[in-house]
C-alpha cells in the first residue's frame, strides 16, 4: 500500500535510486576503489581526470576517485550516525513530555527551547569548540542540535494521541504507562518520525560536511567530502576540479535524499504537503 | 478608542517579551561560561606560543584570571558586564571584545539583510507565478530552483560562483570586503539561495491553497482584474506563514553567514566566531555567542509582533 503510493511519485523514485547508488558506493567503496586513498604521489599532483585516474588527483597526488569512494562512507554514514541517536533521544523526550506533562514536560521542553535559542550551527560550533575538533565530536554536536526538532514534533503528536478514546480505554483496563506508550503511542508516531528523519538526514550530512569544511569536523588526511572541498579551496584558481568534484557528489546525495524525503512526506503525511 | 486599546495591548506584550529575553541571555551566558570552562587547551599557551617558558605562561594565566576557580571568573565576568558594559578583552589581540563585535556586526547585518531581500523578492515572485500558472514551464523551473537551493551546500555554491565569476569571467572579486557593492554580490547571492528555496516553496503552497477559496471566486465573479485579485486579495492572506518563515530565516541566516564569510574572507560576526574558536579565544567566543543569541531572540520577537500587524484577528 505504502510502496504503491510512494512509487507513483516519479521524482521520489528517482531520488531513491540515486540515494541507493551513493549508499552502495558508501558500503562497497573500499572494494571498488582503484587506489589507496591516502597514498601520495607528488609528481602527479592536481592532475586532471584521465584514463588512469577517473577523477584526477588532488593536491597531494592522491587519487580523487578513490577518495570520493572512501569519503562517501564517512559523509553518508555521518548522516545515519546523527539521525538514529537524535531520533531515539528526541522521540523518548517528546513522548515523556507529552504523556506525563507537568514538571517532566516543563523540564524537557524548556531544555529544548534553550537549545533552540541559538542558531543551530553556532550551537554545533560551540560544542565542537568545547569537545575538540574531530569527526566524532562534530557528529555529537549535530546530534545535540537535531534532538529538539524530534522532541517538539513528537510531543505535539503525543498530546493529540493521549486524548483518543482507545488510549482512555486502555487506561481504564489498567494497562501500565509503559505498555500504553509502547503499544499504542509509539506505533502511531512512526509516520511523522520517518518523515522528520528523512529530512533530518540531508540536514545532518550538510552540517557535518560544513563543520568538516571549517576544519571542525573530520581532520586531514581523512577522506570526507566537506574536508576535501575545503582542501581544494586553495586551488580554486588553478585547479577548480578539486572543489567541483566533491561538491557535485555532496549536492547529488543531498538532492536525492531531499527527493526521497519529500516523497515520504507526501505518502505518509499528506497534511504536511 | 478600539485602535488605541489594541496598540497598548501589543506594546504591553512586546515589553513583557523583551523583559523575558534578559533571563534567557543570563542563562545562556552561564551555560556558555560553564561549557567553555571544560574546554581543553590552555589559552595562555596558545597566546604565547609553544616556546614560552612556564613562568611566563603562569604569569599570563594570573593576569587573565585563568587560575581562579570558575565561579570567581564567572562573577568577575558578570560584574564587568553590568558595571563596565564590557565583555572583556580578546585573548588573541588584547582588544575589547565589544569593539571587535561592534566592527563585525554591521558587516554581517548588511550581508544578511541584502541576502534576505534578494531571496524574499525573487522567492515571492516565483512562488506566486508558479502557483497562478500551476504545471506551466515557470512552475517546473521554480521546482528545479527550489530543489537546487535546498540541496546545494552553501560552501560549495560560494566556490562555484567564485570559479565562474572571478576565475573565468573575471568580473567580480573573489574575496574581501569594503571595496563597494561589487564585494557584496557573490556573498549575498550565496547566502540567499537556501532561504530563497524555502520561502518560494511556502509561498507557492500557501498561494495554491488561498486561490481556491470562495472569496477569490467571488472576486473573479464580480469582475476584478486578475492582478488585483492575486496581489491584493490572495497574496495578503498568504503573508503570515511567509513572513514568519522570512523572520525565522533572517535569524538563521547567521548560520549560512559563518560559511559565506569564511569563503569570501569577510570580516563579519560569523568569521569572528570561527577564528575565535580556532584560537580558543574564550572571551571572544562568549561575546559573539551572546550577541548572536540576543539577535536571534529579538528577531523571534519581531516575527511574533508582526503577526498582529498583518492579521488584525490576532490579539495578545
Amino acid at each position: 500500500m505504502f510502496w504503491k503510493r510512494f512509487k507513483r511519485d516519479k521524482s521520489a523514485l528517482i531520488g531513491l535510486i540515486a540515494a541507493s547508488i551513493i549508499l552502495f558506493l558508501a558500503i562497497f567503496g573500499p572494494l571498488l576503489a582503484p587506489y589507496n586513498p591516502y597514498e601520495q604521489d607528488l609528481a602527479k599532483r592536481t592532475q586532471l581526470p584521465n584514463k588512469d585516474n577517473l577523477l584526477g588527483r588532488d593536491a597531494y597526488g592522491r587519487d580523487l576517485f578513490s577518495r570520493i569512494l572512501y569519503g562517501a562512507r564517512t559523509t553518508v554514514m555521518a548522516g545515519f550516525f546523527v539521525i538514529f541517536p537524535a531520533m531515539l533521544i528526541g522521540t523518548a523526550l517528546g513522548v515523556f513530555a507529552g504523556y506525563w506533562g507537568g514538571l517532566v514536560d516543563s523540564i524537557i521542553m524548556r531544555s529544548m527551547d534553550f537549545l533552540l535559542a541559538f542558531p543551530y550551527f553556532f550551537l554545533a560550533i560551540l560544542i565542537v569548540a568545547t569537545l575538540g575538533p574531530n569527526l566524532a565530536n562534530a557528529i555529537i554536536a549535530v546530534i545535540i542540535t537535531s534532538i529538539p526538532q524530534f522532541a517538539r514534533v513528537v510531543k505535539g503528536a503525543t498530546l493529540g494521541l493521549i486524548k483518543s478514546q482507545y488510549i482512555e480505554a486502555s487506561k481504564a483496563m489498567g494497562s501500565s504507562d509503559i505498555r500504553i506508550i509502547w503499544e499504542h503511542i509509539i506505533p502511531n508516531l512512526i509516520g511523522p518520525i520517518i518523515v522528520l528523519a528523512s529530512v533530518g538526514i540531508a540536514h545532518a550530512v550538510l552540517a557535518v560536511a560544513a563543520l568538516g569544511f571549517l576544519g571542525m569536523g573530520a581532520q586531514p588526511p581523512t577522506a570526507e567530502w566537506g574536508l576535501m572541498l575545503s582542501e581544494g579551496r586553495a586551488f580554486v584558481y588553478s585547479d577548480p576540479h578539486l572543489t567541483m568534484i566533491p561538491g557535485i557528489f555532496l549536492a547529488f546525495y543531498i538532492l536525492s535524499v531531499n527527493l526521497v524525503g519529500d516523497g515520504l512526506r507526501d505518502t505518509l503525511d499528506p497534511r504536511l504537503k | 478608542m478600539k485602535e488605541g486599546k489594541r496598540s497598548s495591548s501589543i506594546l504591553l506584550y512586546a515589553i513583557k517579551r523583551l523583559l523575558m529575553i534578559i533571563p534567557l541571555l543570563f542563562l545562556i551566558t552561564t551555560a556558555v561560561f560553564i561549557i567553555l570552562n571544560f574546554a581543553p587547551g590552555d589559552p595562555a599557551v596558545l597566546m604565547l606560543g609553544p616556546e614560552a617558558t612556564n613562568e611566563k605562561v603562569e604569569q599570563l594565566r594570573n593576569e587573565l584570571g585563568l587560575n581562579n576557580p570558575w565561579h570567581i571568573q564567572y562573577w568577575d565576568f558578570i560584574k564587568n558586564l553590568i558595571l563596565n558594559k564590557s565583555l572583556g578583552r580578546s585573548y588573541q589581540n588584547g582588544r575589547p571584545v565589544i569593539h571587535e563585535i561592534a566592527k563585525a556586526l554591521p558587516i554581517s547585518a548588511l550581508l544578511a539583510i541584502v541576502a534576505i531581500i534578494i531571496s524574499s523578492v525573487v522567492a515571492i515572485i516565483l512562488g506566486v507565478l508558479s502557483a497562478v500558472k500551476q504545471y506551466s514551464f515557470i512552475d517546473s523551473l521554480t521546482k528545479v530552483i527550489v530543489l537546487a537551493g535546498v540541496s546545494m551546500p552553501v560552501f560549495w555554491l560560494g566556490l562555484v560562483l567564485i570559479i565562474i565569476f572571478s576565475v573565468y569571467l573575471g568580473i567580480l572579486p573573489s574575496c574581501g570586503w569594503g571595496g563597494g557593492w561589487k564585494y557584496l554580490v557573490l556573498p549575498a547571492i550565496t547566502l540567499s539561495t537556501s532561504p530563497l528555496a524555502q520561502i518560494c516553496r511556502l509561498t507557492r503552497s500557501s498561494m495554491l491553497e488561498v486561490i481556491r477559496q470562495d472569496y477569490i471566486t467571488t472576486c473573479r465573479a464580480k469582475g476584478l482584474p486578475e492582478k488585483l485579485i492575486i496581489f491584493r486579495h490572495a497574496l495578503r492572506n498568504t503573508s503570515i506563514p511567509v513572513v514568519t518563515l522570512i523572520g525565522v530565516r533572517l535569524g538563521n541566516i547567521m548560520t549560512g553567514s559563518v560559511l559565506t564569510e569564511t569563503i569570501f574572507a569577510i570580516p563579519g560576526l560569523g568569521r569572528l566566531t570561527v577564528t575565535a574558536v580556532y584560537a580558543r579565544d574564550y572571551t571572544m567566543i562568549r561575546g559573539s555567542i551572546l550577541t548572536i543569541a540576543a539577535i536571534f531572540a529579538i528577531m523571534n520577537l519581531i516575527v511574533d509582533l508582526s503577526y498582529s500587524l498583518m492579521d488584525p484577528r490576532i490579539k495578545y
